[in-house]
């Protein structure tokens, strides 16, 4: 049990290392890719916490039509990002393999739980940081600050998201406070 | 036979006051004998004849009456309608059969129905356990990932597992779609099943009305032709009974053929009489003669003529016929 700390330190440590300037140096990272209206996406998996099987949010008054509500995640309660809005699509219906991801976002210095609702997960895959390409300047269906960059996987791109970028500094804020989060 | 014109001659000779008659009779008598034993021959042998062609149509008659009484007893038509019918009902019978068996089939095919729905379960589970070792697996890779270099052996782990989850899943996947086949089939065999059921069923009740109807008309002719059968028998029967009494009063030729003979032996023995002929005690003769000729007479008709009583018809005495 005493271990846990430092594994969780450690897991920030390369958290904030990943959301920062990744070193050039750094050798193949890995990724999850999961689906989100017929289209492949990743996420960078040391932002991930877990991955969740897809449970009904609790709907919370006065939320942003892009958040589903929150869940119970023992005992902490997460607020769960429907992504599919969030990206400008008909929202979410989840099916028997919709999925809740847990990440973890650093807001006000702190680490903020969001859940993400997508339709489902694929894979882990490592891809090398001179497969990322830098995001198209235009033609692009997001918002560029969602996107990290393009990875190459068996000759096809996948857009990276850039997940501390999903939700504005405020809104991280307020949610933290919202969510009474641990400190 | 034997009167000859001499004869005759003398006899005119010997009595002049009754020259004439007696002339004429002695000349005629034996031509009368002739004539009346003449038309006795031919009457019988007419009568004869058409006795035997009497005796002949009863003949005919009995055959017919016995070949009709054959028909109608023994096996009879109606008989063999009744066998029609009980045949009729041991092929019903066996279509039963065959319908009752087929839905036993039927249930049987159901039956694996229900199979096929358990298996498609059972494999939409084991679609589920791959998606939930799936799950499994990617949150194993992502503890690894955390772990850093130490957890770089269980990342692999974590991909083997996986790994086996894709492969779980897309055998769960093709069962799902053979279990489907497989249900579609049955589905496919239930249904034609039902409608060969249905399609038995109402030609077996077809032919069963068709048939019950084809005997039932052939039991209204057999019944029809059964009396027909019987109304001529009767008839013939009571022409036969006709026929036989008409024989019976032919036997009339029997009376008349004895009072013909009777009268061509009496004139027989008038000429001889006449040939005889002695002048003295006449009457005498004649009395003898005429008792000797009632000595002959057979029939109460003969006897009754002779005493003068002139009655036509014979009176009721018991004479039997043969």
């Amino acid at each position: 049990m005493s271990e846990l700390p430092a594994v969780a330190a450690r897991a920030r440590a390369t958290v904030a290392e990943v959301l920062g300037a990744a070193p050039a140096a750094a050798g193949p990272q890995q990724y999850l890719t999961f689906m989100l209206g017929g289209e492949v996406f990743a996420i960078g998996i040391l932002a991930i916490r877990e991955i969740l099987e897809y449970i009904a949010p609790t709907q919370v008054p006065m939320m942003p039509p892009y958040l589903s509500g929150v869940i119970n995640l023992r005992g902490a309660v997460v607020p769960v990002l429907d992504l599919a809005i969030r990206f400008g699509q008909a929202a979410c219906a989840p099916g028997k393999r919709t999925c809740i991801v847990i990440i973890e976002v650093a807001a006000g210095g702190e680490l903020q739980q969001l859940g993400l609702l997508v339709d489902a997960v694929n894979a882990v895959v490592e891809i090398a940081p001179a497969q990322i390409e830098p995001p198209p300047a235009f033609g692009a269906r997001l918002r560029p600050e969602f996107i990290l960059g393009m990875g190459m996987v068996e000759t096809r791109f996948i857009v990276l998201l850039n997940v501390q970028h999903l939700l504005a500094a405020e809104e991280l804020g307020q949610m933290a406070e919202a969510t009474g989060h641990e400190s | 036979m034997s009167a000859d014109p001499h004869s005759a001659a003398s006899a005119q000779l010997a009595h002049p006051e009754g020259q004439l008659l007696g002339a004429a009779c002695a000349q005629a008598l034996p031509i009368w004998a002739k004539q009346i034993d003449t038309a006795r021959a031919q009457a019988q042998e007419a009568v004869v004849a058409l006795m035997q062609r009497f005796g002949d149509i009863i003949n005919r008659l009995d055959v017919a009456l016995g070949a009709a009484r054959a028909q109608t007893r023994g096996t009879s038509i109606a008989e063999d309608a009744a066998e029609g019918q009980r045949c009729l009902a041991h092929v019903v019978e066996a279509l039963l059969a065959i319908r009752s068996s087929r839905e036993a089939l039927a249930e049987q095919i159901r039956g694996l129905g229900e199979y096929a729905d358990e298996l498609r379960k059972m494999s939409s589970d084991v679609e589920s356990i791959a998606f939930k070792t799936n799950m499994l697996a990617l949150n194993a890779a992502i503890e690894a990932a955390h772990a850093g270099d130490v957890g770089k052996g269980f990342a692999v782990v974590a991909k083997e597992v996986r790994e086996l989850s894709a492969a779980a899943r897309t055998t769960g996947k093709s069962i799902s779609s053979k279990v489907g086949a497989i249900s579609a089939t049955l589905a496919q065999i239930v249904t034609t099943n039902e409608r060969v059921a249905a399609r038995d069923e109402t030609a077996v009740r077809e032919s069963q009305q068709h048939i019950r109807s084809v005997l039932e008309r052939f039991q209204q002719r057999t019944q029809l032709l059964t009396e027909l059968a019987e109304r001529s028998s009767a008839e013939s029967e009571s022409i036969k009974s006709d026929v036989c009494e008409a024989l019976v009063q032919l036997q009339f030729q029997d009376r008349t053929g004895q009072i013909l003979q009777q009268v061509v032996g009496s004139i027989r023995q008038a000429e001889q009489l006449e040939a005889a002929a002695a002048p003295q005690d006449t009457s005498g003769r004649v009395s003898a003669y005429l008792q000797g000729m009632a000595q002959s007479y057979t029939t109460e008709e003969q006897r009754q003529n002779h005493s003068g009583d002139s009655t036509a018809s014979v009176a009721p005495q018991g004479v039997t016929f043969f």
